[in-house]
């Protein structure tokens, strides 16, 4: 018997935090056993679980994106649990740690993604991971980033199961996707980008100072990490005419699921624009488009987190708003550790 | 929470209500188009409005009435209302709060 269609299936599957858990399949009576697991050797059964949960358009979660994510290479380690039922996997949250800063203060955060259940996996399925993930989020005591659809299951369910384990949520913007199209910009641009220049990326980073922004704060390794990312993945700084440095970002392959089938699309991540422009942005756009031309299946490129950057500005670089959007929140097991001013982060949505 | 479904929690008058009622109305409110007579054979697994949120309901107002707080070791063993019932009627009374124990098995 196929399980009928549940609240969670009609309205959570999608999304980096995502969900699939409607009515419980499992035998009446039994139950499920949730576990600590690795997550970069637990890849395999997560991405299974993942991409049946996960409704189009998705990334998609293969094995070896999934081992490239977790095991980043910044001395903290991923923490992920898994549910089972006897021996089959039906359930996988987990956590990636990030060097983050807020303003001179270097902290580390914990990035709450890959949730999912399997479809037609509900109870209390999604309680009991949660509760688990939560009792050793609260030991390690770093404040917890996480992306959410807004106004789903999944956003529910994850704003009360922090409050039950004691963790405050507070709003952390609104993460709209854009795309643009075209950006033919002029011949002679007043900003142009290159790639690969490490130095110039953390120089990039560090003049990113802002309070009311948790800036993603990589070292060297994790740099070159980014260039180990399965999906293809590039270092991109920014210069204005006089060849100044007035930004950075990655620059991904991503391949996304559609309903029609997988594209790879140009995605733009962890933008640094101190102070953001359109010509810089229209660079940006346009070296994407150039950097994975013949690869790309798509001609639209993509950027999921511009937060703080000024719609008009969005708009004269090209960008146009899409329908997809999340909301962020953190959630600070020790009280007003992080700035009250803060409004964003330039974390990349996974 | 929907309905405040059994017993009061606020008074500090210890509750007369035996668990297994005081469960069945924890049920009736998180399941309100569970017929009475089809709650002491409620579970997730045949039960299609048994999903996450209303796991969350349940779980809220059982802690509320039974003045409790699960542990996350036991959350995934609670799939059913006599398993509930089971886990609720291992919890040792003592005075006017109830304090958990273990569930076994």
């Amino acid at each position: 018997m196929s399980p009928a269609r549940s609240r969670d299936d009609s309205l959570a599957q999608e999304g980096a935090t995502g969900w699939g858990g409607g009515p419980a399949a499992a035998t009446a009576g039994s139950s499920y056993r949730v576990e600590i697991v690795e997550p970069a050797a637990f890849a395999e059964p997560a991405s299974r679980i993942l991409q049946d949960a996960f409704q189009p358009p998705c990334l998609r979660y293969t094995p070896d994106y999934l081992r490239w994510l977790f095991r980043f290479p910044n001395g903290l380690e991923s923490i992920g649990v898994a549910a089972f039922d006897g021996a089959e996997p039906v359930g996988f949250f987990a956590v990636m740690p990030r060097w983050m800063r807020s303003g001179d203060r270097r902290l580390a955060v914990s990035l709450m993604s890959s949730l999912a259940v399997r479809p037609g996996r509900g109870g209390p399925l999604a309680l009991a991971l949660y509760s688990r993930l939560l009792e050793l989020l609260r030991e390690l005591g770093r404040p917890v980033v996480s992306y959410v659809r807004p106004g789903t299951v999944a956003e529910r369910l994850l704003l009360w199961n922090f409050a039950r384990a004691g963790l405050q949520a507070r709003p952390l913007g609104s993460y709209r996707t854009y795309g643009a199209l075209n950006a033919a910009g002029p011949a002679d641009p007043p900003a142009r980008v290159e790639e690969g220049d490490e130095d110039a990326f953390l120089e990039v980073v560090r003049s990113c100072r802002d309070e009311r922004m948790l800036w993603r704060d990589p070292d060297r390794d994790q740099l070159r990490h980014y260039g180990a990312d399965p999906r293809g993945c590039v270092l991109a700084v920014i210069r204005d005419a006089s060849g100044g440095l007035i930004g950075a970002a990655t620059v991904v392959l991503a391949r996304v699921v559609l309903p029609q089938g997988d594209e790879l699309i140009p995605m733009i991540n962890s933008v640094h624009l101190p102070r953001p422009t359109a010509e810089a942005l229209q660079a940006l756009i346009q070296f994407a488009r150039r950097r994975w031309d013949g690869q790309a299946t798509a001609p639209v490129v993509t950027a999921p987190n511009l937060i703080g950057i000024d719609p008009a500005v969005l708009r004269a670089a090209g960008l146009r708003a899409t329908p997809s959007a999340f909301q962020g929140y953190v959630f600070d097991p020790i009280a007003d550790s992080l700035p009250a001013a803060l409004m964003g982060t330039n974390l990349e949505v996974v | 929470m929907p309905g405040a479904p059994c017993c009061t929690t606020a008074s500090n008058q210890p509750c007369q209500a035996d668990p297994r009622s005081r469960l069945v109305q924890c049920f009736a409110a998180a399941f309100p188009n569970l017929e009475a007579e089809a709650i002491p054979r409620a579970a997730a697994a045949t039960l299609p409005e048994w999903d996450s949120l209303a796991s969350m309901t349940l779980l809220g107002l059982i802690e509320e009435e039974f003045q409790l707080r699960v542990p996350a070791a036991d959350i995934p063993r609670l799939t059913s209302f006599s398993v509930i019932l089971n886990y609720i009627d291992n919890i040792v009374v003592r005075g006017d709060n109830y304090v958990a124990s273990p569930i076994k098995g």
